[in-house]
């Protein structure tokens, strides 16, 4: 088996930045110019990093099997991401931590393998491998010939990289050698449609293209042995979020010639009309007419903030203008080159509008929710508990649950259900604050600073 | 040396610590280690411990070791985040958790939280890298270490003070419906006249903490609280009381409140009415149901799936209340050697096993028509074709007001017997 190439991290690949507040158009001179400074927090709160953000890719993966190789916190993520599924952790203790520990890890998968037959296997790197330099490379390839299985390093370390997403990269390389080359000719009505999440809203995407004649080979969440098989032989393959998928594009037409499109998420009436329609076009289907979006309750007059991952956030950001809100505050967990197209755009729409970037740190959008007091706020599930508890209406929503057409009513049905009836926001705030209150006379940003070299 | 574990359903020692500490008002957790380890904690909170899936009290200070930190050292880092933490986050105790990247490198936490205390800042720090244990040790490691250091005490502590127990052994988040086992036992304790310190939730805080050597008795329900326990004793002479687990049910919980008050002086006056009020309810309760319970199969083999504080008493109840036959009861916490024997005393099939997949061989052989266990035993249920009913981490089952313990544990389990039909 060759080599694999390094894994560069989102900060050396694109020039990710994770900590921001301010103005976009010094961000894209900055993000052009290919050297993007280095921030830091001064005082930081727990994030997400790039081992979470691989073990939630190929927990939904079907038929294959997981071994963390670390401590067993290290694994804890996959209570929540594959409860059922076929994992392990090799549970290393602080003798294994000085002595190394490639037997136990070799042990485990065997183990696994023999009681859940997978047909592949990921050993998913932690920390403590990293630091103590166990050769997890050299038992996979072993054990892949033993096992007569793929068995499959996964490059994470959970401290390389400030950037989480880095993590999908890593998910990516590993998922990257579970696609054959293409044995047969390439397939004209097949589209590998790239998701690490799917609901209702990415179902009712497959819809779509199956309605164009498309048959849709859904990569990799809940992609089975025979979806990877024939990856390689798909005419296009397309993202509904580049930030978590692109890289697996990338490399599958990188390695096996399958030209990647790249559409922003279909996120809203217009862009899912662009996205059905720019896959129609490269596959040379009839364009559909689209549809026009009615009788959709609006948010006209709403000053609406929203949190997401990039591409989701500022495609939210134009469905709000959609509905006839206004929006007065955009977070987003990092921010990289790829996103300097989306950035141009919203500097020329929004020109006085800051962008904050922050994984996690509920202290920053305490305080930022706290000055720019929205009517509404969109975010994860965490963030709009702690909007309500600042006495702001707050809906959650899935980055699933805003695609398609069905996004938008979903979106505008919920803001209206959030505006309408505030009771549960009264009841939640006003009660005990987290953090004390001359933090809310600071900028949120104060603890953002250049990391001096 | 490891051993390695299929579908783990507890965390780390960092977690438990965290969970313990963020489950304390007033405690601030700061974690000495890499981004992750306090999101690798939510993402299990979420998964379920039966109440409370907290972003808040999760949402942690943590240095965020990066990689230049883990070459040359992350003191500095630490002294930083630790400072600004103390001027931002609404705390009045600071406790530094060192996660498993933090102690291999060998920064010296001690030295530098001791430098914080020496300005005057109530601080502490707990060693508590993943690599030394599952949750369960977090929690043990927390509470030993808050009680060994001076400044968790600090204004010194008052007098005994009469008919104070604390409540130790239950674990925040790692436990299934920890924070209403921690009610329920705290109203049973009332209800004999005397007045739980149970730490955690919104009867608990740094106050609490600190109440801990004020009180008369500290009855520890798993063996999670024993050391803790132990150092109570040692350090402030308060005596211990420990049972094999939650009862659940009245038999049960007669029997431990009546042991609680025998150790309490002067036992208190109104807790036999008490008792016999709780045991009057039960069965009236028990005979309202019965013609259902018979028309659900009355008696049924089964299995239990649950760590040390749940499992025996929940196989006691269903053998000596309710009638069934235990197939397999499973204890998947791990205790120590030394207190296995009492656990399993008096119980039929008893094994200690924390690795799924082993759990579901047992499952399979063991003949049991209805599983209690965790969410992770969901497959092996469906496989067989019995049902689940989820007591156990990981759950989906939030329970806000009656766990499984107690007086109202055993109702409230009947209540789910009952509604799988």
């Amino acid at each position: 088996m060759a080599r694999l190439p390094h894994l560069l991290i989102r900060e050396k690949r694109l020039g990710a930045i994770g900590a921001y507040l301010g103005d976009v158009a010094p961000l894209v001179a900055e993000l052009l110019s290919g050297q993007s400074a280095d921030r830091i927090r001064t005082f930081a709160q727990s994030a997400p990093d790039d081992l979470i953000r691989a073990l939630a890719v190929l927990g939904a993966i079907r038929g294959t099997a997981i071994v963390v190789h670390g401590a067993r916190g290290c694994s804890a993520a996959l209570t929540r991401f594959a409860p059922q599924g076929a994992w392990a952790v090799t549970n290393l203790d602080q003798r294994d931590t000085i002595l190394g520990s490639e037997t136990i890890l070799s042990d485990t998968v065997r183990a696994l393998v023999r009681r859940h037959r997978p047909w592949a296997v990921f050993i998913v790197a932690t920390p403590v491998i990293a630091i103590n330099n166990d050769d997890i490379r050299a038992a996979a390839l072993e054990l892949s010939e033993e096992l007569d299985i793929p068995v499959i390093e996964v490059r994470t370390d959970g401290f390389r990289s400030r950037i989480a997403a880095t993590g999908f990269d890593a998910a990516a390389q590993a998922v990257l050698q579970l696609v054959p080359p293409a044995e047969q000719a390439r397939r004209d009505d097949l589209v590998n449609l790239l998701a690490t999440q799917a609901g209702p809203g990415l179902v009712a995407l497959e819809r779509e293209l199956q309605s164009l004649g498309l048959t849709v080979n859904r990569l990799p969440h809940a992609a089975d042995a025979e979806g990877f098989r024939r990856a390689a032989t798909a005419a296009l393959s397309v993202t509904v979020d580049p930030d978590s998928t692109a890289a697996l594009g990338d490399g599958l037409a990188a390695v096996h010639g399958v030209p990647l499109l790249r559409l922003p998420p279909p996120v809203g009436t217009a862009a899912t009309n662009h996205f059905v329609a720019a896959i129609a076009a490269a596959t040379g289907r009839t364009v559909p007419a689209g549809i026009e979006a009615s009788g959709l309750e609006t948010l006209s007059g709403r000053r609406v903030a929203v949190a997401a991952a990039p591409a989701t956030a500022f495609a939210l950001g134009d469905l709000i203008v959609e509905l006839e809100g206004e929006l007065v505050g955009i977070s987003v967990d990092h921010i990289d080159r790829t996103h300097i197209g989306a950035l141009q755009d919203f500097a020329v729409k929004r020109p006085d509008l800051p962008l904050h970037v922050a994984d996690g740190q509920p202290f920053e959008h305490a305080n930022r929710l706290r000055r720019l007091a929205p009517d509404l706020f969109i975010g994860p599930a965490d963030l709009a508990a702690l909007a309500a508890r600042s006495g702001i209406p707050a809906l959650s929503i899935d980055a699933d649950e805003l695609l398609g057409y069905r996004g938008v009513a979903r979106l505008a049905r919920r803001a209206s259900r959030a505006l309408g009836n505030t009771a549960l926001v009264q009841r939640l705030a006003g009660g005990r604050g987290d953090y004390q209150p001359g933090w809310f006379k600071r900028s949120p940003d104060w603890y953002i600073k250049l990391e001096v070299k | 040396m490891a051993i390695p574990l299929t579908r783990s359903r507890s965390g780390c020692a960092l977690h438990g610590a965290l969970f313990t500490a963020a489950a304390i008002d007033g405690v601030t957790p700061l974690l000495h280690s890499t981004p992750g380890c306090g999101v690798q904690a939510y993402q299990s909170a979420l998964a379920g411990g039966g109440c409370l899936g907290d972003d808040r009290r999760l949402a942690v200070p943590s240095s965020n070791l990066s990689e230049k930190h883990i070459v040359f050292g992350g003191g500095s880092r630490l002294r930083e985040q630790v400072k600004n933490a103390i001027g931002l986050v609404d705390g009045e105790l600071t406790v530094v958790l060192s996660g498993c990247p933090a102690e291999m490198i060998g920064d010296d936490v001690a030295a530098m939280v001791q430098d914080v205390r020496n300005q005057g800042e109530p601080a502490i720090e707990i060693a508590t890298a993943g690599f030394r244990g599952s949750a369960y040790q977090g929690y043990e490691a927390f509470l030993k270490g808050v009680i060994a250091q001076r400044v968790a005490f600090d204004p010194a502590p008052g007098g005994t003070r009469v008919s104070l127990v604390n409540i130790l052994g239950i674990v925040p988040q790692q436990d299934a419906f920890w924070l209403a086992e921690l009610d329920e036992l705290s109203r049973m304790l009332a209800g004999i006249g005397l007045h739980a310190n149970s730490l955690f939730g919104p009867d608990g805080g740094v106050d609490s903490l600190r109440a801990l050597p004020q009180a008369e008795l500290s009855l520890v329900v798993s063996p999670w609280g024993l050391e803790p326990a132990r150092a109570l004793q040692s350090r402030f002479g308060i005596p211990w009381l420990q049972v094999t687990g939650l009862p659940v049910g009245a038999d049960a919980s007669v029997d431990l409140l009546r042991r609680v008050a025998g150790l309490i002086s002067p036992r208190p006056a109104e807790a036999e009415s008490y008792l016999a009020k709780e045991i009057r309810r039960e069965a009236y309760l028990l005979d309202a149901v019965a013609e259902a319970l018979y028309r659900r199969q009355a008696q049924r083999d089964f299995a239990v799936v649950a760590p040390s504080l749940h499992a025996a008493g929940l196989s006691r109840f269903l053998t000596e209340t309710l009638g069934w036959t235990a197939r397999a009861t499973l204890i998947t916490d791990d205790p120590a050697p030394e207190v296995r024997d009492a656990l399993a005393e008096s119980l039929a099939e008893v094994q200690f096993i924390e690795d799924a997949g082993g759990i579901d061989d047992i499952l399979r052989g063991s003949g049991a028509e209805i599983v209690l266990g965790s969410a992770i035993e969901r497959s092996v249920a469906d496989e067989l074709g019995i049902p689940l009913i989820e007591v156990a981490v990981p759950t989906g089952k939030h329970r806000l007001v009656a766990g499984l313990g107690g007086f109202r544990g055993g109702l409230a389990l009947i209540e789910q017997i009952l509604a799988i039909g």
